[in-house]
């Protein structure tokens, strides 16, 4: 199944994100993917103002991983925000260990996701980013999680 | 006089450098690994973190051995240690030579934090200057600027609210095709172009002292993806233009603000020709004195790392055997 949403400025790319927020759940890992500019970063920062995130979310590229306190949020205590474009080995992703960590009521937004897909599997969150010729990005979700269909109607009819 | 062992393996490379406490720098050895990266468009984590391990100890030892000491026994006073920000693989090689080596020799050993390491950076080349110093911080991995009022003591004004400026610079050149690190070859394109070939928006025009590039890097892709007439050079030049713009805007209203007696460039970003010549003017312009450490000294060096180092094992002592790295140590926390 997918879903659609549309956001024509950097505003509603964020709010897109922090929609998504009620999308995930503890144990979730979000592979995000688009091209250099397409707003995943921007996304992110939506979804971790949703998750309860006080904190500035920026670019993870150089230390690979961020990982951001949740405040208030009843069920997901970390936001693991991790960047694989500078990974070229697989095997470095699989030593990120996220699987791992989100078991810990985490979540994880992996930017650049579709670049390590396989070792995540087919219970992931993809979220897919495009930019058409009038600059608006069309956000496309994809999921095999049964359980989300609710939520992702609601999300993307906003 | 105290003497001590510096040791930097935040990112890239590996560096040792023996300083004693005049800030004199008796050695400063460096060593890239960056030839590994060129074919992946960025430093590779893990990469790095095994180039470390294998030139971790021929580093140290001839940093001893240029210094003037004896590899095996030298006679120093203390270790010196990048242990945050960084890559976690990599500062976990500098930081477990760094402990067995002040371990073996009896010595106490500090770790450092690698941002408050390139603000100590000035004081090698001109140890009695002039304080408070606005040090424009921009590297792959952080961009700031920061109020140096005395040694140790300091305050981030600005942060980038996104990327990088060094980021920036490395994602416009895999985007351009241009290899790794993106700096040295955006710079040396934009000396043959023309820096308003391509139209770009002006970014964080805000009254704070916050930077973004993020979407500075987004305008370039569209830009180009637009216009693919306009000139690599073009291209490289307006860029360069829109960042130096934005640093040189937000460095000028500092100086507005507060009182400060000299303005520094630090980071491997600060070692573009085009930043150096327009923090140069601004100086000589606002009367301060003005700081461009030498383009080994901007970029990362064990040298800083070891003056840090005396500052803190001289205010706060050494640090406990069981410190860890911490990938995100904020300089903040610092102060």
């Amino acid at each position: 199944m997918t879903w659609r949403r549309r956001a024509a400025t950097s505003e509603q790319a964020q709010r897109a994100g922090e929609d998504f927020s009620t999308v995930v759940r503890a144990g979730d890992i979000v592979l995000l993917e688009g091209p250099l500019g397409a707003g995943k970063t921007t996304f992110v920062q939506g979804v971790a103002r949703g998750l309860g995130v006080t904190e500035r979310v920026t670019s993870p590229t150089f230390t690979v991983v961020r990982q951001h306190a949740c405040h208030g949020h009843p069920t997901i205590s970390t936001l693991h925000h991790a960047d694989v474009y500078r990974i070229h080995h697989l095997d470095e992703v699989v030593d990120l260990a996220l699987g791992e960590l989100v078991e810990e009521r985490g979540v994880a937004l992996v930017e650049w996701g579709e670049l390590a897909a396989s070792v995540f599997g087919d219970d992931v969150l993809r979220l897919s980013i495009a930019v058409d010729d009038d600059d608006v990005r069309i956000i496309t979700a994809t999921t095999t999680k049964e359980d989300r269909r609710e939520a992702l109607d609601a999300w993307s009819s906003t | 006089m105290t003497t001590i062992l510096g040791i930097e393996t935040s990112c890239d490379d590996t560096a040792a450098a023996v300083v004693d406490d005049t800030l004199s720098v008796r050695s400063s050895v460096i060593e890239s690994s960056i030839d590994e990266h060129r074919d992946f468009g960025g430093v590779v984590p893990e990469l790095a973190g095994r180039a470390h391990l294998r030139t971790i100890s021929p580093v140290v030892e001839r940093a001893l051995v240029r210094a003037g000491l004896d590899p095996l026994r030298p006679e120093i006073d203390g270790v010196a240690v990048t242990s945050g920000p960084g890559l976690i693989g990599s500062l976990l090689v500098g930081l477990s030579a760094a402990k067995a080596y002040a371990f073996a020799w009896g010595v106490p050993f500090v770790g450092v934090n690698h941002l408050e390491g390139h603000l100590f950076a000035p004081l090698l080349e001109k140890p009695d200057l002039a304080w408070p110093v606005l040090t424009i911080l921009v590297s792959g991995g952080h961009s700031m600027l920061i109020l140096h009022e005395s040694p140790g003591v300091h305050r981030i004004l600005g942060e980038t609210i996104d990327d990088a400026a060094g980021e920036a610079y490395d994602k416009v050149a895999r985007w351009l095709g241009l290899g790794y690190p993106g700096g040295p070859a955006i710079d040396r394109l934009a000396q043959d172009g023309n820096d308003k070939g391509l139209a770009l928006p002006v970014s964080m025009t805000g009254p704070d002292f916050d930077l973004s590039f993020s979407g500075l890097k987004t305008a370039v892709v569209r830009a180009t993806e637009k216009h693919p007439e306009v000139s690599i050079e073009d291209v490289a030049a307006s860029f360069q233009r829109a960042v130096c713009e934005q640093l040189l805007r937000k460095a000028r209203r500092v100086l507005d603000d507060y009182e400060v007696a000299g303005i520094a460039v630090a980071g491997g970003v600060a070692a573009n020709s085009t930043l150096r010549a327009q923090v140069s003017a601004l100086a000589q312009e606002r009367d301060l004195e003005c700081h461009l450490p030498s383009l080994t000294m901007c970029t990362d060096n064990a040298a800083m790392i070891a003056a840090a180092g005396l500052f803190r094992l001289r205010t706060d002592g050494a640090s406990s055997w069981s410190l860890s790295a911490d990938p995100n140590w904020s300089l903040a926390a610092l102060s």
